[in-house]
């Protein structure tokens, strides 16, 4: 054989010297490659956005539904269904999951956007072990009530109800304006101006110094709506009651129990405390917990006001003068020394009365129409103050899947004119503005849907969540949440029966192939489980066909290529007859000749080949490009739509190579068969 | 020694037994009427045809059971072939074409580009070496066929017709070369020819007719010329 440099040499030069031979060979070629390559790369893309929808390595078990005479009788799936499960050897972890077996209504507001959603059917519990996608939420995802340590539970009066609210008694009614605070430094809307209890009740007239009421805790808020007989309970009421039934009521105590403390405030105005005032209804009540302290309240005209006696106060009565004071507020030195309960009052601050946090000014509104809601915990942005528990609790964490961000952004964000989210807003706007841009409240056993009626045990109540982040762990559409909470909230509405029933558990399987014996085992009559059908596999199955199909294309593109390319090569092969024959004289073998026309073939297949992936690669560009403004958004559009994977261009030189080779394989061996004498011979 | 082309009715028989030995140095002129077979057997010598029977033995090389690879290495270092068509590359300037033997040369040297100047040399071409066969006179071309020939320094030449393509003066003057390499550098030669001239100067003039040697003749010329063995 000749030597291999000599070989590419010649190889070189004999396509340079025939570049019509090259261009008519390769040009099928080009085709066929980029075709290939294009095909590929977009049905890559496919599969990993559908990777993306439906994660392919796992499965739902679920309890088939089976009715007999109108009784359910499916089977539950509970933890011992979770260990049998685990027991099997085909399965590496299994992780139930629940859903929040009653209504439930969302709001929130997202970048100054008021928005509300149906939380009751959309919602999830699942193991906070289970989801881990990134530094937040491990630190955030995990059942918060479960640490009764955390320093942050301290007792707080919770907000007054909002009279603009109208999720629960108006479903279906969008929200008018939010009540924006007029503070402008603070982190703005607080979960608390979402969701109060009561009908939009006209402002009580604030009671004149309330009489201390010990027990005014209770009855508070929530009220209802319910006309008058809410009120207030316990007696206190200052709630002033009026007719309208507002309810309120300020009730609420404060925390504390002491007095009177108006303060709660309930909705408007109410200011409570001590005479003072009225103030233009706002007043916000104030009252700093503590009881009757003075002060506190009364803001309203003055603003600031505040100071508070805050303090200490406790439990006393009614409130010492101090009062409205404009402003000053300050004075007021608590009347009674009593030992303070640890009490925060609505600015935040603990304990002491001292002057307001200036990022967060006294709820002050210049039209004395609107009410502020002050989240009095500390680190407000994930603490919040339980309306039945009276202390400050983390926030629910709360995941989405990026299905639901891509929701959002078609079906809402443009309509309303709000930013797109990715994923990566999410995380920024965590990140820049801290967890407040994601805070969100839940109305347990309220419902946004008109005329859904489910029998709850219990009364409405609120607590508030907020989102830590996105995760390829959380359900697709809905939110998920530490099961803990759905246990212990499905038990309280619904019972002990509904916190022990899983609706489906979630199998990591060793790996795929394990699928179809596992899926077996479910079927028997004994288990008597079944997979959830899997959308993914489907669409995956989808996608296999597709890309099956777009393959064979291009090696019916490629295969007509290479007929071309034989042909040519025997047309050329014909016409280099005398050269052949030289070559032969001069030394060749007949595996020389064979080489070197191969080796032109190959050359076409690698230079081809090249050409037909930077085809494909300016189609890919020129499309992107194109599919960036020509086509409207749609769920998980993508930015590019191709994924040029190194094994696809790889393998699209590597075969457009070899099938090059192929083509002039017949051709090359009739080369080398030749008979070199007569060519020679002939004039 | 036989050859046919040919299968069934279209067979044609054509060589039928010749039996033929050159010895080391000779000068051997091979006439004959067209289509008598000379060429075919000139081709058989050089191993780029096979016969359908007999033994051929080259340079001590057996080149029936060779087989094609020891064939091929043969007729790049030891046989030179001249033809009437010159066989040019055309792709290639002269000094391409002087060295492409050295392409398909299993050891490599690095002098290949000097190895062919020399050559070129020798065919009094030493001027030409960049230029295109397409811009060369026939007796030109002519000489570039037998500098690479040459390159390879070989024993043997097998010469198809050198002059058949040539005017009389120039074929002289390829006929001169000849006779001198082969009396200075005792160069084994076989030249296909019908022309007198150029039977002349063979020491031994052998004349085939429809596939058969008929006659051997020492030429007058040339005394001392080996008989044959
Ligand atoms: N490849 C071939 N296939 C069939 N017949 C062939 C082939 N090559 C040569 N022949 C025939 O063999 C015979 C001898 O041919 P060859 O070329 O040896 O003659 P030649 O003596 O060299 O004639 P010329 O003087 O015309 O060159 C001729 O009849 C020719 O037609
Ligand atoms: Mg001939």
């Amino acid at each position: 054989m000749m030597p291999a440099k000599n070989l590419v040499k010649m190889v070189l030069a004999n396509t340079v010297r025939s570049p019509r031979h090259f261009i008519l060979s390769s040009f099928g070629i080009v085709i066929g490659i980029g075709a290939f390559v294009l095909f590929l790369a977009l049905t890559q893309k496919a599969g990993h956005v559908l990777e993306e929808v439906f994660p392919l390595d796992e499965v739902q078990v679920v309890a088939p539904r089976v009715s007999l005479l109108g009784k359910d009788t499916s089977k539950r799936l509970d933890d011992s269904t979770v260990k049998m499960i685990l027991a099997r050897p085909e399965v590496a972890s299994a992780v139930p999951r629940m859903n929040l077996a009653f209504p439930a209504a969302g709001r929130g507001d997202f970048e100054g956007s008021d928005l509300k959603f149906e939380v009751g059917g959309f919602s999830d519990g699942v193991d906070a072990s289970f989801v881990q996608d990134d530094e937040r939420i491990r630190e955030q995802f995990k059942d918060w009530d479960a640490i009764p340590s955390d320093p942050k539970r301290l007792a707080c009066v919770p907000p007054g109800p909002d009279p603009e609210d109208a999720v629960r008694n108006a479903p279906g009614k969008p929200p008018k304006n939010m009540i924006r605070a007029g503070n402008p430094g603070g982190n703005g809307a607080n979960g608390g101006d979402l969701w109060g209890g009561g009908s939009p009740a006209p402002a009580p007239t604030p009671p004149p110094a309330p009489p201390p009421a010990p027990d005014a805790g209770s009855g508070s808020a929530m009220g209802a709506g319910s006309g008058t007989g809410t009120g207030p309970a316990a007696g206190s009421a200052p709630g002033s009651g009026s007719g309208s039934g507002s309810g309120p009521a300020a009730g609420s105590g404060p925390a504390a129990g002491s007095g009177p403390a108006a303060g709660s405030g309930p909705a408007a105005g109410s200011g409570p405390a001590a005479g003072s005032g009225p103030a233009a209804g706002s007043g916000s009540g104030p009252a700093a917990g503590s009881g009757p302290a003075a002060g506190s309240g009364p803001a309203a005209g003055s603003g600031s006001g505040s100071a508070a006696g805050s303090g200490p106060a406790a439990g006393s009565g009614p409130a010492a003068g101090s009062g409205p004071a404009a402003g000053s507020g300050a004075g007021a030195p608590p009347a009674q020394p009593a030992p303070p309960p640890l009490v925060i009052n609505q600015y935040g601050s603990i304990g002491t009365g001292t002057a307001e946090d200036p990022l967060r000014p006294a709820p002050a509104d210049p039209n004395g129409k609107k009410l502020n809601y002050y989240n009095p915990c500390p680190d407000p942005d994930v603490y919040y103050c339980d309306d039945a528990e009276r202390i400050c609790k983390h926030r629910v964490p709360v995941v989405l899947s990026s299905t639901v961000v891509e929701l959002y952004n078609n079906q809402f964000a443009k309509s309303h004119g709000m930013p797109m989210a990715d994923e990566n807003l999410v995380n920024f706007l965590i990140q820049s503005r801290g967890l407040s841009a994601m805070r969100f409240s839940i109305g347990l056993g309220n419902t946004t849907i008109a005329g859904t009626s489910t029998v709850t045990k219990k009364k409405p109540r609120r607590v508030e969540a907020v989102v830590v982040g996105v995760s390829s762990r959380a359900m697709q559409v809905g939110v998920t949440m530490p099961i803990q909470y759905i246990t212990r909230w499905n038990k309280e509405y619904m019972g002990e029966e509904a916190a022990g029933a899983y609706s489906s558990i979630i199998v990591k399987l060793r790996d795929r192939t394990k699928l179809a014996p596992f899926g077996e085992w479910l079927k028997d009559p004994n288990v008597g489980l079944r997979l959830e059908d899997n959308l993914g596999e489907r669409f995956a199955t989808v996608i296999f066909v597709i890309r099956l199909l777009f393959l064979i294309i291009s090696i019916a593109i490629l295969v007509i290529a290479i007929i071309n390319i034989g042909h040519n090569f025997f047309i050329q092969v014909s016409e280099r007859r005398r050269e052949i024959g030289i070559m032969r004289a001069v030394g060749a073998t007949e595996g020389d000749v064979m080489l070197i026309v191969l080796g032109e073939a190959a050359l076409i297949g690698i230079v081809g080949g090249l050409l037909g992936i930077g085809l494909a690669l300016g189609i890919g560009w020129a499309w992107n490009t194109y599919a960036a403004t020509g086509i409207p958004r749609f769920p998980f559009k993508p930015e590019s739509w191709f994924e040029f994977k190194t094994w696809i261009w790889g393998s699209a030189l590597g075969f457009s190579t070899l099938f090059c080779i192929l083509g002039g394989y017949l051709p090359a061996r009739r080369a080398a068969k030749m008979e070199p004498a007569q060519a020679l011979t002939q004039n | 020694m036989t050859k046919s082309y040919g299968v069934g009715s279209a067979k044609t028989q054509v060589l039928r037994g010749v039996n033929l030995d050159v010895m080391p140095g000779e000068l051997v002129a091979l006439v004959g009427q067209s289509g008598s077979g000379k060429s075919t057997l000139l081709n058989i010598i050089g191993g780029l045809d096979m016969p359908d029977a007999g033994e051929v033995e080259v340079l001590g090389v057996d080149t029936l059971k060779a087989g094609d690879a020891k064939r091929a290495r043969l007729r790049n270092q030891n046989i030179g072939f001249v033809f009437q068509a010159f066989n040019l590359l055309d792709h290639l300037d002269v000094l391409g074409n002087v060295t492409i033997p050295a392409a398909f040369a299993k050891q490599k040297k690095d002098d290949t580009r000097e190895r062919g100047r020399e050559a070129l040399r020798r065919v009094g071409l030493a001027d030409f070496a960049h230029r295109h066969p397409s811009e060369l006179s026939g007796g030109q071309k002519q000489r570039v066929a037998i500098a690479r020939a040459l390159f390879g320094a070989p024993g043997l030449l097998l010469c198809d017709e050198p002059t058949g393509n040539l005017d009389s003066e120039t074929g002289k003057e390829v006929i001169d070369f000849f006779r001198e390499l082969n009396a200075k550098d005792k160069v084994t030669l076989v030249i296909v020819t019908h022309e007198r001239r150029v039977s002349s100067v063979a020491q031994r003039v052998i004349a085939m007719r429809d596939g058969m040697i008929v006659e051997t003749s020492d030429s007058e010329i040339n005394a001392e010329g080996a008989g044959p063995a």
